[in-house]
């Protein structure tokens, strides 16, 4: 091989390499984005009311982008609650099935426990404790 | 994806090749004595120097830093050199005598591997998370967002560290968090391997034949680039983003290589431009110029009491030195020194230039961890094939040496020695040996060389040298059985040689791959939380994050851009306790106790209402406790807010 072919090929393959990793970085940048749930809720002013409850999560699940959010009817308070988020284009994930139980323990403070639960991830992501 | 790619390429092109090629060909005109290889490896680390040249002059003079500010000095730089160049050259390039071209398939075969190498260490870990490179990108940042250079207020940052990552940002429109940070220190890397075989290969050439040099040259390469790839300061350096050693690691062989060259070729432009390299060194990172400084003492130390053998064995009068010097002390290096120091005190002080900082480096080792590392630990760090090779290659440097003497020996024929002058056969000995030696000692005995630096980062910058005198000691026992052409003996020692060198040096491969790179993904999580922070907080609300079990925590605050020091950090357990420096402990305890007085009082006192954890992780006391709300969430980062 010749001295400035084998020069012009390493400068190639560098440069290859560098596009590689960069293409690999953003590919596991929106890959890794699409692998998990996020749910933030700001808004802590709670009554242990369905109506305010239905508002309160329904305005935060929006900005998250959720959508098609069913909940389980563990409590009478909650009997009648449904809540429909229009889908968003945002690139979170969508988890099919939510839960949301609500606690209100002996001293009267009300404590609200949202477990976002979703095929993959049996887990408890949220809770908010209001006075 | 496309687009981002060409303005990636465009921008690194103009960074880091076009006006350090342009000024090149300007200085050296029809004379450049590089070579193709040597042209490419001085035009990219000259323009990564005119790159943090020029932006620190555009920020002096109270301009922004805006993509058409930096596009417009890096471009009126390169007309410049080619206008000079034009004028200037009255005659044809001469051509460079070609080199055999059978060896350059070696090159390129060892390069690839070197390459490929580190690209599959780095591909699972492409997410931007390491605590160092977080760190680095926030002052990074710092120069996207408000186009004007940081004042550090610290020594631990030097601004030669962020400025080509910041202009390639500005130049390309891609942010930080993604992999261009990465790739930047990539190249960088890659290059510091080419700056390595060329050393080796003009140092080899002032001792022996031509084609002699360039196989020591490829045993270098294949010494620095494929063997050790992965451990520090190499791939890992790129993943961990230490961006000072990298940059040192590619400057300190790029200053030796030129003074080898203007050495050599009588230049006293190459020394010139050599000395302007140490200029852009001491402007981009502090303990590699520290570095820089001992090796060129102890070079002169090598170099004067050769020289004093020299005259007192040969009893040669024709043996001057005062030619030597006059490469190295002349008007275009005054003059370049002159440029270096205006800029110092016209243009920018470099941060660590002060007494208290040097006081820090300087003196009687005050930590366990200063104290200098075993020769286990050494051998360790650098790499047991190529420490011991490269102690045979000291060895036969001294053999060399000795060769000086000596008018006609076997060894000459058989090792093809041909030395031309003795001044420079001692300058290529001297070199390879006291840098070597240099920072063996001061990571060894750092006590006898008044160093007070954590001896680890010292033994570091063994490996360069270390890989130089590889392929001096791997060709001292390789050529003599070559020479005597039996082949079953040649192929034995050749495995016995190599076998060793592909287990020992691939091990560390082979170990990366055990690690759990999924925990990377979870840099995303701590990414959105910080998102939603920036958002949904203003910067009277103080932030606590977890260093301890948060991945990629550094980078939070590269999304608030609220000062180096925000958000606060629960750091290392281990450095709550140390003895030499009392740190405060209120971080440690909103987190660990916060229910307790102490931490009911930390708050207080700290302001602190988010704090950002690993789920999970120290995580229950928030969730049973009726003062705490989980306001943010996902799979594997929460983020608590106080009542």
């Amino acid at each position: 091989m010749k001295k400035n072919t084998s020069i012009f090929l390493s400068l190639i393959l560098i440069f290859i390499t560098s596009y590689f990793l960069y293409y690999k970085g953003e590919q596991a940048l929106e890959k890794s984005a699409e692998k998990f749930t996020v749910l933030a809720f700001e808004n802590t002013d709670l009554n242990c009311n369905s109506q305010s409850l239905t508002f309160f999560i329904e305005n935060n699940l929006k900005k998250e982008g959720f959508c098609q959010v069913s909940i389980k009817n563990d409590n009478e308070i909650f009997e009648n609650l449904k809540i429909s988020v229009p889908p968003q284009s945002k690139k979170l994930i969508q988890p099919q099935v939510k839960t949301i139980e609500k606690v209100c323990n002996l001293s009267q403070k009300i404590k609200y426990q949202v477990s976002i639960k979703n095929e993959t991830n049996q887990k408890t992501i949220y809770k908010l404790i209001t006075p | 994806m496309l687009l981002d790619l060409i303005k990636i390429d465009l921008s690194l092109g103009l960074l880091l090749f076009i006006p350090g090629y342009s000024i090149l060909i300007a200085l050296t005109r029809a004379k450049n004595p590089l070579g193709t290889l040597g042209t490419i490896v001085v035009s990219m680390v000259l323009s990564l120097g005119i790159t943090n040249f020029s932006l620190m002059l555009i920020n002096r003079l109270d301009f922004k830093l805006t993509p058409l500010s930096i596009f417009s000095i890096l471009i009126i730089i390169t007309t410049i050199g080619l206008i000079l160049y034009k004028i200037f050259q009255k005659e044809k390039l001469k051509k460079i005598p070609a080199s055999e071209n059978s060896n350059w398939l070696i090159f390129f075969l060892i390069l690839s591997f070197s390459i490929f190498i580190r690209a599959i260490y780095l591909i699972p870990k492409i997410i931007p998370h390491a605590t160092d490179l977080g760190h680095h990108m926030y002052w990074v940042n710092y120069i996207i967002k408000f186009q004007e250079l940081p004042i550090y207020g610290i020594p631990d940052f030097i601004i030669g560290e962020h400025l080509i990552f910041g202009a390639a940002s500005i130049l390309s429109g891609v942010g930080i968090i993604s992999a261009l940070p990465t790739i930047i220190l990539f190249i960088i890397n890659i290059f510091s391997l080419l700056a390595i075989f060329l050393l080796t290969k003009e140092l080899a050439n002032l001792l022996f034949t031509s084609k002699t040099a360039h196989k020591i040259g490829f045993l270098s390469l294949l010494s620095i680039g494929v063997f050790y790839a992965i451990a520090s300061p190499q791939a890992t350096y790129i993943n961990g983003g230490v961006i000072g050693n990298l940059m040192g690691n590619l400057l300190i062989p790029t200053i030796f290589y030129l003074f080898i060259k203007a050495v050599k070729e009588k230049s006293s432009t190459l020394a010139s431009l050599g000395f302007f390299l140490a200029g852009i060194l001491a402007y981009t990172h502090h303990l590699s110029t520290f570095i820089f400084i001992y090796v060129l003492v102890g070079f002169l130390i090598f170099f004067i009491f050769g020289f004093g053998l020299i005259k007192l064995i040969l009893k040669n009068n024709n043996v001057e030195i005062r030619p030597f010097l006059k490469i190295f002390i002349n008007l275009k290096t005054a003059l370049t020194s002159f440029l270096i120091l205006s800029f110092v005190f016209l243009i920018r002080i470099p941060s660590y230039l002060n007494l208290s900082a040097i006081d820090t480096a300087v003196g009687n080792p005050s930590k366990e961890t200063r104290t200098g590392l075993t020769i286990n630990n050494l051998v360790h760090s650098t790499g047991s094939w190529r420490i011991f090779y490269s102690t045979v290659g000291l060895i036969f440097l001294i053999f060399i040496f000795w060769q000086i003497f000596k008018k006609n020996s076997l060894a000459k024929k058989i090792y093809s020695i041909q030395i031309s002058s003795p001044l420079k056969a001692l300058t290529a000995i001297s070199l390879a040996s006291a840098w070597f030696l240099t920072i063996f000692t001061m990571s060894h005995w750092p006590a006898l060389l008044k160093i007070d630096i954590i001896s680890g980062r010292i033994a570091n910058y063994l490996t360069y040298p270390s890989a130089i005198l590889a392929g001096f000691g791997v060709y001292a026992i390789l050529q003599p059985i070559f020479n005597k052409n039996q082949k079953i003996i040649t192929l034995t020692v050749f495995m016995i040689i190599f076998i060793p060198g592909i287990i020992s040096g691939l091990f560390d491969v082979s170990e990366s791959y055990v690690e759990d790179s999924s925990k990377f993904d979870e840099t995303i999580e701590t990414f959105k939380g910080a998102e939603y922070l920036a958002v949904r907080t203003n910067p009277d609300q103080k932030i606590l994050k977890d260093h301890i079990y948060l991945t990629g925590d550094t980078w939070i605050k590269n999304f608030l851009m609220r000062g180096y020091k925000e958000p606060l950090s629960r750091t290392l357990l281990k450095r709550y306790t140390d003895v030499v420096k009392k740190r405060e402990t209120c971080t440690r305890d909103m987190i660990a106790i916060p229910e307790t007085e102490i931490g009911k009082k930390c708050f207080e006192k700290t302001k602190i209402e988010f704090l950002i954890l690993k789920d999970g992780f120290d995580t229950h006391q928030f969730e049973t406790s009726d003062n705490f709300s989980r306001i943010f969430a996902t799979d594997k980062v929460v983020i608590f807010q106080k009542k």
